[in-house]
This record gives C-alpha cells, structure tokens and sequence, in this order.
C-alpha cells in the first residue's frame, strides 16, 4: 500500500525541509569520513592553533586581559560564521539544482540551509574548544552568553545578507566566485582578530571603526572576558547593518529567483 | 482536474527569450491518462515541471484539486553522492514521515527497483536502467492523485517495463498519469487522452488518436518546411557563390588595368 503523505502546516513544512536539507548537508560533508563529527569540530580549530602557536608568544602581550588563544579564536570564529555563508551561497543552488523538483524544497531553502550549516558548525566547535579551555582551568565567564550568541548571530547574519547578494551576482557573472575567494582573504587584517582594537593608532582606528565585524568581534571577546577592554564599539550599528543587509539579501534573491533555478 | 489560466513560461536565452509556452488557458480533467507529444525541445519537461510545482510560471495560473507528484525523470531528485537509501529516506523526511511509514516506503522501494546492494551504494554508480528504477519505486510508494511520469520507461529493460506497465494498471482506478514518452506504442497503451505541445502552445485531445494524428501531421508538415528551407539555403548558397565569382574577376579585372595603367608612370 503506498504511503500517505501527512498534511502539515507551511511553518512545520518549512522545518521539515531545513532538518532534511541540514541532515543531507553533514551527510555529504562529512559522511564519508570516519568520526566525521571530530572533523566538523576540529577542522576550523587547527588554523587558529598555528596561528596561535606562531603568534601567541609575540602578539599576546597586546591583549593582557585574555589567553591569546581565546582572543584569536573569538575573531576567528566570528569571521568564519561571517565569511562562510559569502562562499557557500554561491554554489548552493546549482550543485542541488536536482532537489527542486520536489515542490516543498524552495531555492532559498537550498541556501538557507547551507548558512546554518556553517553557523552551527562553527557554534559546534566554539563550544567545544571553550569546554576544552574551561577544563584546562582557563577563567571563562558563563554570565554574558546571551551576549556572545547574539553577537555571533548578527555577524553570520551579515555573512547571510551578503551571501545572498553574491548567490545571485554569481548566477549572473561567474566570476564573482573568484573575486569573493581572494577578497575574503585580507578581512583577517581588518576585522581585528589577530590585534585588539583599543590599542590601534586613532587614524586606524577612525577607519576600522566602520567595520561592524570588528564591533561583534570586540564584543563578543567582553562577553567571555568581562575585564578586556573595548574602545568606542556598540552593539547597535553591526544590528542595524546584519538587519538591512539580511533583507536586502533576502529581496534580492526573491526577485531573483526565476531566473537562479533555470541555470 | 487540473487548470492553466493564461499561463506563460519563458526562458531567456542569449539571442532573446525562449517562450515555452505563451498565453495558454485549458483544463485537463481528472480520471484520464494524459499524453504529453511534442517534438524534442518543444517544453514537454517544463510542462510537467511547470504542473509538478517545482518551476513557477512566468505570468498566469496553475490549480488542481488533486495531490499531484513530483516530475519522475531520469536525472531528477538524486543526490549522486548519496545512497539510494539517504536519497530515500531524503525525500521521506522533507515530507515529515514518522518512523514506521519511512521503513514502509524503503521496504516498497527495495521490493520494486529490485536492485540489490546497489541500494546502499552511491546513485553516481548507478546504470539509468536503475536510477528509473528507484524513481519510479520510489514515488509509486507515495500515495498520490496524478503521477507525472517522464520518459522514464524509455531506459528500462523488458522486466522493469513489464513492472511499469503492470503497475499502471494497477492504480488506474485510484490514480492517473501524465506521461512524456516519444514512443507512441507506449503512449497508446496507456494513455487515453493527449496533450500536444508545439510552439509557445498547448492543444489538449479528449482522444489520444487525434492528438497522435496532429502530431504526425504537424511532423511531417515541419520536415517537408524543413526539407524547403534546406532547398532555399542552396539556392542562396549557389547564387551567392556566382556573385563572389563574378566580383572576383571585376575585381582581377580591375586589378590588372590598374596595373597596366601604372607601369609607365613608374
């Protein structure tokens, strides 16, 4: 006898359809790895030891009120959740083009998917490197997590919002894909992640000041170490820009959205 | 019963737009096994696309009050990467499933692909006799009012056609189809209604004979236009031949008179 299909209403389908596509996203990823969840973890984590081994010794000194380690790390993090989403965006669609015939799977759902993979990915092995601080007796503190979190979400939310923009220029010149993959190099040097902000000449500081990565970053560092010291960074502007920047996103790809199905 | 309302689906290409369909309006009633003809690109996948849901048209509407599948094809839906059975249990999940009507399925599936351990090997491996297979098992195990079914008994062999076949039969009075297919034999085995597809338009037949009729007319009307213009790009080719020549020699003509012209200046 075959099988009925459940009625469901559009808000679970739509639940449904990012937990199948997610799943179907690890699987692939890194399914075929033995102890692929060690890999998902690990994976972001090995670049900021070499960094941190090389660096550590040298920069730390700079940031006093925090293990350098962390320090790196928070920025690290947070560019990852940032920049991830502006490359995954982009071949999100045409590498799952077959999964549309399915009506209840939408393009945004293919690229929507693949952003959250990369935010809980990231999360995962934030997580698990600061259980492995914490247990190493490192002072972490538990008070401001809602702070941390938020920050880290607004800052994919920008990666999001761009990534959208960059999925559908994509589709139309293919060498975006290009110029976003030597482009998101040098935002390491200017989103604060290997320096903390406070200690930068004013001139550099008036510049970098516009970047709203270096906002969340500096942030999110406070939120972990109440007593590290943050210039004149708020909360307000990365919101307002993760917030424009995500519906702009979102309307671009939405009007879009004929022409991204038919490559 | 299925409606279209002023529906329009274009392509952009290079050279302009591409109109699948332009400006079409009709009604394909329930309970009847439908046909789709057409020549090769004339938009018969798009159509199924277009009523399966997973493409929207440009301008007007699409309504049914049937639960309709998605477009069965050959290439459509898997992921190569993944098994048959993560492809399965893929699709089981988007529509939200609970445990025992996932081991129903994949147990439906196995007992009519037949496949054997291909099953939990990557679908990129599979021959297209079996990818068919596993499509077609896989949304016969679902339960729906309309199957759309395209091209896929094409590749299958004698045993899976048989299956096919038989399987049609079975549900005749449960469900329909709609099926692209190039072999007229098949289509009139099963179908009793037909949709003819050409041009931008759209002309449904009650009775699967005509619209056969008016697709082989409008075949053999296109290849006796065909067989003219090939007759006219001769004649131009030929007559543009004699012009190149004819300038040709005025210009060697020319060439020499200059050039006796010149020699006792220099």
């Amino acid at each position: 006898m075959p099988v009925q299909i459940p009625r469901r209403s559009p808000w679970t389908n739509q639940r449904l359809v990012l937990w199948a596509l997610l799943h179907r996203e690890a699987v692939t990823r890194f399914g075929e790895y033995k102890l692929g969840v060690v890999w998902l973890i690990t994976e972001p984590l090995i670049s900021v030891l070499v960094m941190g081994v090389l660096l550590g010794p040298l920069i730390g000194r700079t940031a006093p009120d925090m293990p350098y380690a962390f320090f790196l790390l928070n920025g690290f993090m947070h560019l990852l959740a940032f920049s991830g989403p502006l490359q995954s965006g982009i071949g999100a669609i045409s590498s799952n083009q077959g999964l549309l015939v399915f009506p209840k799977v939408q393009p945004l759902d293919l690229v929507l998917s693949r952003f959250l993979f990369d935010l809980f990915s990231s999360l995962l092995s934030f997580t698990a490197f600061c259980a492995v601080g914490m247990w190493m007796g490192i002072n972490l503190s538990l008070g401001y997590l809602h702070m941390l979190l938020g920050t880290f979400i607004l800052s994919w939310m920008m990666g999001s919002g761009i990534g959208m923009m960059l999925a559908v220029g994509a589709a139309y010149y293919s060498s975006v894909d290009k110029i976003v993959a030597f482009t998101r190099r040098p935002l390491i040097f200017v989103s604060c992640v290997l320096y903390p902000f406070f200690n930068l000449p004013d001139q550099a500081k008036n510049i970098l000041i516009w970047n709203p990565l270096v906002h969340t970053i500096e942030l999110s560092r406070k939120s972990l170490f109440p007593l590290y010291h943050i210039g004149e960074v708020n909360l307000y502007y990365p919101a307002a820009f993760a917030i424009i920047m995500f519906s702009l996103g979102i309307c671009l790809f939405h009007n879009h959205r004929h022409y991204l199905t038919q490559k | 019963m299925i409606q279209l309302n002023n529906v329009s689906k274009n392509y952009p290409i290079p050279s302009g737009v591409r109109h699948i369909l332009r400006d079409v309006t009709l009604t394909i009633p329930g309970g009847t096994n439908l046909a789709v003809l057409g020549p090769n690109g004339a938009g018969k996948s798009t159509f199924l696309r277009l009523i399966g849901g997973a493409e929207l048209p440009n301008s007007g509407k699409i309504w049914s009050d049937q639960s309709i599948s998605w477009p069965l094809g050959l290439n459509s839906g898997f992921q190569g990467s993944l098994t048959g059975r993560q492809n399965v249990m893929f699709v089981c999940r988007i529509n939200g499933l609970t445990g025992h009507q996932t081991r129903q399925v994949i147990e439906e599936v196995t007992s009519f692909a037949e496949i054997g351990e291909y099953f939990d090997l990557p679908v990129r491996l599979y021959s297209s006799g079996m990818r068919a297979r596993l499509s077609f098992g896989l949304s016969m195990a679902f339960e729906f009012d309309v199957y759309l079914v395209d091209e896929l008994t094409a590749v299958g062999d004698a045993v899976f056609r048989a299956k096919a076949k038989k399987a049609f039969r079975e549900m005749k009075n449960r469900a329909s189809i709609i099926f692209v297919s190039h072999n007229l034999q098949t289509l009139q085995d099963s179908c009793e209604s037909a949709l003819f597809l050409h041009d931008g338009t759209a002309t449904y037949f009650p009775k699967i004979e005509d619209g056969i009729g008016a697709y082989q007319e409008y075949i053999q009307s296109d290849r006796l236009s065909h067989a003219k213009e090939i007759r006219g790009l001769r004649k131009a080719k030929r007559s543009e031949r004699r012009r190149m020549r004819k300038e040709l020699g005025a210009a060697r003509r020319n060439k020499r008179k200059t050039a006796e012209g010149s020699e006792p200046e220099a």
